[in-house]
Order: C-alpha cells, then structure tokens, then sequence
C-alpha cells in the first residue's frame, strides 16, 4: 500500500460546503422562533456548531481508515446488534415517540445511526455471500436482518424505515438478486408500509391529506366518516395538508433568487419545522431556485461521485459500502425534498447536511467519511 | 464475480441510476413550477398570511373661530387593543380590562371567545380610554395588551357654538360629524386614514412594521364666529328666554357686507363633550337659528314696506289711514295691538308697528309684488350657510293664496322663517340692498374662502328710506322699539315683532308670542345686523327680545371695532342693574300686554298682535351702556380643588384638564393668566373652570 491516496476534492468540498451552508440556514430558520421560545437567537445554531464538530472529526477518523478494516463479522454484527439493543431501549425509555435516547444535554435517534450500521452490515455479508445471492441461506438471514432492523426503525420512524428498505433493495438488486425475489420483497414492504400508515392516525392523515385533502373519496366508501373520526385523533396536523400548504407557500415565495438571506417569512412559525424536516423549504424561500436547485445538485454530486466509487472500486465490499452509502444519502435528501415541494406525503425525515439534528449529522457524515474512503481508493 | 454477473450488476446500475436522475429531474420541474411559472400566486398567498393591514386614524382637523381660538380640538388618548391569540387566560382577561376600562365583562369576554374561534389576532377592547384608565393598565405590564395612539374630540369652549360646531359620533370605529360644521364639513375635517402593513408571525404577533400609506390630517376650519360675540349672544339670549319663561330662543349676529356669521346662538343649548343624556332639555341639540322656522309676525313689514317704496309711489311721508283699530278684511276682523292709530305716515306705520296700516300698504303693493320682494329678501329658501340642516321656511305660492293671504303675509303671518334668514333679510336693508350669502366659513384648512357677489334685490335708495324708518322704530318716542336700551356711542335702527303662536292642533293662536327684534348698527353705514328670536315668551318684542339685541349689539361693536357716530354717554347703572331692570320691564310689561289682546282666540282666522309702546319702568334713561361681564361661576364648598393653570399653555391646561375630569372653558391665546374660579378653590362637581389666556 506504497500508492498515495488521492483526497476526493471534489466530494469533500460539496460535504464541507453543504455542513456549513446547513448552519447558516439553521440560524436563518431558527433564530426568530429560538428568541421566542428558548430566549436565545443561536439555541439551536450553538448546538448545530458541537455536533458539526463531533460529526466532521469522526468523518475524518473514518476517511483516514481503509474501509477494508470494517470487513469483519465483528464490525459488521456489533454495528448492527448496537443498533438493535438501542432500538429496543429507546422504545422502552422513550415511551411516547419511541425516538430519542437523552444523554445529558444531547439526544440520540438509533434509528438515525441505523443507516450506517445496516450498509456496513449488508456490504459485509453480500461481499461474504456474493456468489450465492440468491440462495436461501443468504436470502433468510438478510431478510431478517434487514426486517428487523426496519421493525425497529419504523415504530418510531416511518421515513427512515423506508429509506432503510429503499438502501437494502437496491443493494440487492444490484448485487443480482432475481426478479421473483424482487417482487416478493416489494409486496412485503408494500404492505409493511400500509399497515405502518394505518396503524399511527398522524400518518394516515398526512397520507389523506396528499391523496384527498377534502375527504371527498374518502366519503365515498366511507359515508359514516369513521375514518375521518380516527384521523382527528392525531394531535400533530389538526388540518392535513397544512404543512404541505405551507412548505409550498415558502418555496413559492422564493421565486428566481429569493427573498434574500434571513429575509424569509415563512420560518416565523407558518413553517412546521422549519429549521428541521423544512429547512429546504426556507432554503427556497430565502435563495430561490438559484438555491433550492443549487442544493439539488450537490446531492447529484454526492449520486456522481458516490456511482463513480461504486463502479471504479474493485472488491465487493467497497461497492456496496459506496452503493449503500450513496442510496442512502441520495433517497432520504430526494425524499425530504419531495415532500418539502408537496410531491409526497409528509414523513419526518430531515434533509441530510442541512438539517438541524445531532443524530443525523453524526449519521450523515459517518457514511460519508466511508464514501470519501471509498472514493480514495477508486480513484 | 464473472464477467456475466458483472454486465447484469452495471446495467441494473445504470436503471437504478436512471431512476433516481429522473426523481431530481421530476424535483426540478416541480421548483420551476413553483417557483418561476407560479411564484406570483405563492407570493400574494404568503403576503396574505403574513401581513395585516392597520389602520392609521388620521388626526381631526381643529375649528378655529374667527380669530384662531380653538372650538374643537383632538387631543391624544389611547386605544387598548389585544391579540386574543396571545392572551393567556381569557377569563381572567376579561376581568382585568372589565374593571379597569369600565366595560361589561361578560360582553368583553364573548368577544374575546369569538376573536379566537375565528382566529383572528386583533380585537379593539375600547377606544379612547381615559388617561387614567390607560395610566392603570400600562402599570400592569401585560404584554399581550397594545396601546395605541388616536385622538379625542374636545371642545374647549364647552357649550360656546355648540350648534355651530355639532358634534361626533362614531360609527365602525371611526368619528363622523352628527350635526353642525363637524357634519356638513365632515370630508374636509376627517383627512384620510393611513395605512400600515405589519409584519406578522403564525399566532398574529407583529414582528415588524412599514407604513405604506401615511395618515393625512385633516383639515383645519376657521369660523366666521367670534368667540366673545358668540359668548355674550349665548348668555343674554339665555337671560332672555330664561328671565321671560319663553321656552326657546336664538341669535344671529353677522355682518350685512360679508355675510360672516358672528355668533349664533340657541337656546337651550348643550355641551358637546358631554354625550347626549335625557336629562337635556328637548331641543337641545337643534339648531333652532338655522333649522326650525316659525311665523316672524311683525318684523316682516320691513319687507311689505320695502317693497311699497320700490313697487308704489307711497313715501315715508304717505299718509295711511289706519282706521280706528279694527278692519274687516273679507270677513276677518284684524285689530291694532291697543288702540287705533288713524291717519298716519308710512314710517309712523313702521314706528308704531301698525297691522292695519301694514296691510293698507300690502294691498297697494299687490300680491304679486308682495310675493315677489318676499322671494327676493331671500324667504322660503336656503341661505346656502353650510350647517347640514338648515331650513327653507315656507313660503306659498301664489295659487294657494286665498283672499285674505296677502293681508297675513303683509304683517308677517302665512309664512315662516328662521332667524338665520330675518338676519338675510335685515341685511339687504343694511347693506343697501344687496342679498348675501351668510358665510360660517373662514378659512377651510389655510385656503381662504371664496366670498360670493352678493345679488341686488332693491335699490340702494329704498334700503336708504327703510334705514331710517327702521331707526325711527327706536327713536320716536311712541316707536316699539323706543325703550331699548341704548347702545353707548352708537345709533341703531331696527324691527320689533310679537307674532302669537299658532297652535296647529286646535287652530288657534295661544297667548305666547315668537317675541324678536331684528336691526343694525350705525344707521348711516351698518357694520352688525343682529336679529334675536324668543319663542314661546309671554311678553311683546320690544322687552323680551331688545335687551339681549343691545347687548349683543354693543359686543359686536366693540369687538369688531366700528367706529363711533355718536358721542359717548357714561352709564351711571353697572351692568347686573340693568339686566335687573330689564327683566322688571319685561314682566310689567307681560302683564299689561295680557290686557291688551284682543279676544279673537275663537276665530279660526290668523291674527297678529303688535306690542305697545308703554313700558313702564324702563324710565327715561335715554341712554344705557350694556359692557360685555365675564361669567363669575359661583364658588361652593365641595367637590374637587381648582388647579392652578397659570403660566401654562393652552395645551398643557387642555391635556391636565382632561386628565383630572374637568370642564374647561378657554378664552384668548398664549399662556394662562386668569383663571375664574382661583386656584385652591372647591369645584362643584361638573362646573367648569374658565381660563383666559394671553401672550
């Protein structure tokens, strides 16, 4: 290993540059409401800089690491065995939301770290199993892997449960799985996925409130309203589509260049999380389309050079760490985004990078630091 | 992996590839729709939401009389306004401003229920709160409560022009004139509100604000009033009405070249910072000088004898034969007030103010004449004075007349007018036979307004003849208008009348009188026509009506400055003597005048009396000056201390006044130097405190 390795500029100056512009946005987001609610402007901006500050030093620990060191059973199960027992202890310790695990002043999302953890353990175990994909003794345990780590995630977390399945099916389905497995495994998370809707009323009502926000068919083959009746029971959205309305309203607002840094309005509490799950909304808002586009193609650069690792790297493990890794990052920010601009029910999923979140940052820029590495060694 | 495997993984990349570059093509599309194709409609949408439009109420103009005292004024209060969204306990709430603003509580708290139900962020609690009120809650340190800036209608001269000014109510949050100059001059004095645009969080709170619209001010008014005219009208129409048990009365005072209206004045009159209560008399707030005609009796033979002089060859020196006393005239029977009169000339006519010689006259002239010179004096339509409810009086057409109209409308019956027209009327003789336009008016903001050419109605040599005439009324000993009292340094000529009033619902005359006189000073150039008018008096013109003339006369003249035409005579009486003696007058004189009328109260046929020239203890002091007092309120013990408002500008006394509840009367400009009642001394309660300024 005499061979220097050649930083990926390119990927990091887009991670570096998206971390940062997320803390401006956070501040801009979150300044007005903090004032008001916690009596400090920067509340949320100071605890953004201690987590940019954990998440980029453990990124750099990981991009100096060869990421072969992780191809090892212990890596692989420990990651994803810690990440079973904390999904299992946040839903005992966190009885409402089942989400976070506080740590003195910081809270932890497992499902969060559940992203990182799932890629290096399918990297591992289809690099293992690569030339038996689709034998049953490699379908079964990853299956159950996978299902259970879902089941664990989307108790407290539909959005990052159907990333999770979106990552795993993909990197199968490039590793060769066949077809008829494809669509079994579809059908399984299709109605995963409705039962997941069906069981939380705020969910359903924010899936209603996409599809039929007047209720009007609905009504048709429900005329006693019971449904309607079982969706007022969710204390989050009292109007569906509010958020959407909103969200929309902000990004609109933008127009071409925006409203111009901090000058948006929208963050003055119209915005439902606004420094959060919406934050790509005051991005448009305050930035315009010269903004909210530029934001999108930043994920096209991380899709570029996280494809270009994937098909360059030569040993299996790196390609589906870089596949996995990418898929991961790619979906979630395309979903965030989707939902932001009103094109898919509202999920509670933040915008990696950008977004306000310890967790996700940690998380974001943990599988990041692996691409970089990957990336290093493509190159 | 073999070679196959490997072709299989980089193709099912590719469309895993090409799915997701086609989600962030789909991403991109949706942006550009958004934000280019429909940006205008998200932006109007947000701007809606965020922003709430307030309103800037645009400060009242001020009335100004002629010489720049203020009459109505806007002095700055506070509004209390809350965000319901914002309060955090309604109950409580509505309790707390309940007790402080002296609100009904449960009224306050149904509004708040509603204002947040509908989710608004804006409720007015109360408009103009006192400064204590507001003193009160600022105290309390309630952030969800907002203050904010108007103004408040204060007339400082308290019942000074009350009719001419009017008075406010409000309607939808706003001020609008009820009546007077604040009514007819509503548009002028309002300005135009102004608008803010508040930049607003989700729960209403305004984080930031912009005027897009600043509030213009309205304008400012300056009357043709004079205040201290106005002042002396008011108070001895008051002691004339009030010392007669007459039930109402109004002034004119205006200038016969001009037409600027100097004061007019009613009786009973009201305070227009007070709101209107049950306790005022009926009529209070009426215009009775503009607004409600009555039968002007007597002193419209001025117009029958005018137009005689214009239309006949009947001179001053014309003898008219008044008969004995009584005249049949188509079956109905008019008498003379006592006696009759025989042949006399046409100015004695006048002088002794005789029905019989009137109607001699009035048939020479002819209806047709008669109608017309009534027309052209200016009776039976508006004078155009921009009071909002001014009336035409009545005057029939010639069709409707019967045989026996032209007699009544030759001594002032069968028609009506008001006192603002008698002074028209008075004027053209004044003037020298020009008909002019009475003006309220002065200035309208800084623009001076237009005066309009006055009309020829007659000629310059008949307004002459009736000037003198008119002075001989006063002059000769066996004249009505002989025993009034004499204006110091000045000739005046003038028109008494006694018309009984009709009582429309038995048609018969009663035996109360429309008691008025109307005339003018000096003779040779008249500078004031003033025209007093007591309604429903016991007592004849002369008496009722001549002491408030002279006094208000005599004001005018001083106030305006007219030079002298006759030398100074030194009153030996003080002014309250007088008045005394005036009173004493008009009851002996009620008294006799009783005897005198004639029993036709039966008759359905209108009649008219004419008082007599007997009136006995007005003695024979030819000449008695009226100086114009200053009301002395009297002092009694109880009730809240005078302050001391010396030294203090207008202003300051005006806002100090307010705070402390107390009525204010303010005279001349500058700083405070006189104050009546003294500082320290005990108020009763609501009696006003009258303040005179100076430079």
């Amino acid at each position: 290993m005499a061979l220097r390795l050649r930083t990926d500029w390119i990927l990091f100056t887009t991670i570096i540059a998206m971390v940062f512009f997320g803390g401006l946005m956070i501040y801009s987001a979150s300044s007005v409401m903090a004032e008001l609610k916690f009596g400090s402007s920067y509340y949320f901006v100071f605890r953004q800089v201690f987590w940019v500050v954990t998440a980029v030093s453990i990124m750099m620990l990981i991009k100096r690491t060869h990421y072969r060191t992780l191809q090892h059973p212990g890596f692989a199960f420990a990651a994803i065995g810690l990440v079973l027992i904390s999904l299992l202890a946040v839903y005992l310790i966190d009885g409402q939301q089942h989400r976070w695990i506080r740590l003195g002043f910081v809270g932890v999302q497992p499902s969060e770290l559940a992203k990182p953890a799932l890629v290096v353990f399918l990297a591992y175990f289809l690099a293992l199993r690569s030339r038996a994909i689709n034998n049953k003794h490699t379908l079964i345990p990853a299956a159950m892997a996978v299902g259970l780590v879902t089941v664990g995630v989307v108790v407290a977390d539909l959005g990052t449960a159907v990333v999770l399945m979106a990552t795993a099916a993909t990197v199968f389905f490039v590793a060769g799985l066949e077809w008829r497995y494809c669509l079994i495994a579809l059908v399984i998370a299709m109605l995963g996925v409705v039962y997941a809707v069906a069981s939380k009323p705020y969910r359903l009502a924010r899936v209603v409130g996409y599809l039929d926000p007047q209720f009007t068919i609905v009504q048709h083959f429900d005329p006693q309203g019971r449904v309607k009746e079982y969706l007022k029971k969710s204390l989050v959205t009292k109007d569906t589509s509010y958020q959407g309305d909103q969200s929309k309203i902000a990004v609109g607002a933008g127009g071409v260049t925006g409203q111009g840094l901090m000058q948006g309005r929208q963050k003055l509490l119209y915005l439902p999380e606004a420094h959060t799950d919406f934050i790509y909304a005051v991005v448009s808002e305050e930035f315009g389309l010269l903004g909210s586009v530029g934001v999108l193609l930043a994920f096209g650069v991380i899709l570029w050079r996280g494809i270009r690792a994937t098909i360059l790297i030569p040993d299996d493990f790196g390609r589906y760490l870089a596949l996995g890794v990418t898929t991961v990052l790619v979906v979630q920010g395309f979903m965030n985004m989707s939902v932001v601009l009103g094109m898919m029910p509202t999920k509670g999923i933040p915008l990696p990078m950008i977004s306000f979140g310890g967790s996700s940052l940690l998380s974001t820029l943990t599988s990041l630091g692996l691409l970089l590495n990957v990336s290093e060694h493509a190159g | 992996m073999d070679a196959g495997a490997r072709l299989r993984a980089v193709k099912r990349l590719t469309w895993l590839v090409g799915a997701i570059v086609l989600w962030g093509v789909a991403i991109f599309l949706k942006l550009i729709s958004l934000q280019l194709i429909h940006h205008k409609k998200y932006l109007a949408m947000a701007r809606q939401q965020q922003e709430m439009k307030v309103e800037l109420p645009a400060a009242r103009g001020n009335i100004y009389d002629r010489n720049g005292q203020p009459l109505a004024m806007s002095l700055p209060v506070d509004s209390v306004s809350v965000n319901p969204r914002r309060v955090p306990n309604l109950s409580i709430a509505s309790e707390v401003l309940a007790s402080i603003l002296n609100i009904d509580r449960e009224e306050l708290a149904g509004r708040l229920q509603n204002a947040v139900e509908l989710k608004k962020g804006f409720l007015w609690v109360k408009r103009k709160i006192r400064p204590a009120e507001s003193e009160r809650l600022k105290s309390l340190h309630l952030d969800w409560i907002d203050f904010h800036p108007e103004s408040s209608r204060t007339y400082p001269a308290g019942p000074v022009a009350s009719h001419v000014l009017g008075m406010l109510y409000v309607e939808e949050d706003e001020e609008r004139g009820a009546a007077g100059i604040e009514k007819a001059l509503d548009s002028e004095l309002r300005g135009h509100a102004g608008t803010e645009r508040l930049l607003t969080d989700v729960h209403r709170r305004g984080l930031d604000s912009q005027i897009s619209l600043a509030a213009q001010a309205g304008k400012s008014i300056t009357l043709t009033i004079d205040e201290a005219i106005q002042f002396t009208a008011e108070k001895y129409l008051r002691l004339a009405v009030e010392s007669n048990h007459a039930s109402t009365g109004s002034i004119v005072a205006m200038n016969p070249n001009s037409g600027e209206v100097y004061a007019m004045a009613n009786y009973p009159t009201y305070d227009p910072n007070l709101p209107p209560s049950k306790n005022e008399p009926p009529g209070a707030r009426l215009n009775l000088g503009a607004s409600v005609p009555f039968e002007p009796g007597s002193v419209f033979k001025v117009v029958t004898l005018s137009a005689a002089l214009e239309t006949t060859n009947i001179r001053p020196d014309t003898i008219i034969n008044c008969g004995s006393g009584a005249m049949n005239f188509f079956g109905r029977v008019v008498h003379e007030a006592k006696h009759g009169y025989g042949s006399i000339s046409m100015a004695d006519v006048l002088a002794h103010s005789s029905n019989i010689g009137a109607i001699q006259i009035g048939l020479k002239v002819g209806e047709k004449n008669l109608l017309d010179y009534v027309h052209r004096f200016g009776f039976g339509s508006k004078s155009g004075v921009p009071l909002p409810a001014e009336a035409s009086g009545r005057v029939r057409k010639l069709e409707r007349w019967t045989k026996t109209s032209i007699a009544s409308v030759a001594m002032g019956q069968e028609i009506s007018t008001t006192t603002l027209q008698l002074a028209r009327a008075c004027s053209v003789i004044a003037n020298g036979g020009l008909l002019v336009k009475p003006r309220l008016v002065l200035k309208d903001g800084d623009i001076a307004q237009q005066y309009e050419q006055p009309v020829r109605v007659i000629r310059p040599e008949t307004a002459i003849t009736m000037r003198q005439m008119m002075e001989g009324v006063v002059i000769k000993p066996f004249g009505t208008g002989f025993h009034l009292p004499r204006i110091s340094g000045y000739s005046f000529g003038g028109k008494t009348g006694s018309a009984q009033i009709y009582d429309v619902a038995s048609h018969h005359y009663t035996h109360l009188y429309n008691a008025s006189f109307m005339g003018f000073a000096p003779v040779n150039n008249p500078s004031i026509v003033v025209v007093v008018t007591v309604n429903g008096s016991k007592g004849f013109g002369a008496p009722v009506a001549g002491p408030a003339f002279s006094a208000v006369m005599a004001e005018a003249l001083r106030v305006m400055d007219v030079p002298k035409d006759l030398p100074e005579t030194i009153d030996p009486k003080s002014d309250d003597q007088k008045m005394l003696l005036a009173k004493a007058a008009t009851r002996a004189d009620a008294d006799n005048a009783a005897d005198a009328v004639m029993g036709d109260e039966s008759s359905p046929q209108p009649n008219i009396l004419e008082e007599e020239d007997t009136v006995p203890s007005m003695a024979t002091a030819a000449a008695v000056t009226i100086p114009v007092a200053q009301v002395i309120i009297p002092k009694k013990p109880e009730g809240s201390q005078a302050p001391n408002f010396r030294g203090k500008t207008m202003r300051a006394v005006m806002e100090e006044a307010t705070e402390l509840g107390l009525r204010i009367m303010v005279a001349g400009s500058g700083v405070a130097r006189q104050q009546v009642p003294p500082p320290g001394s005990i108020l009763q309660p609501g009696e006003a405190i009258r303040v005179q300024f100076a430079r």
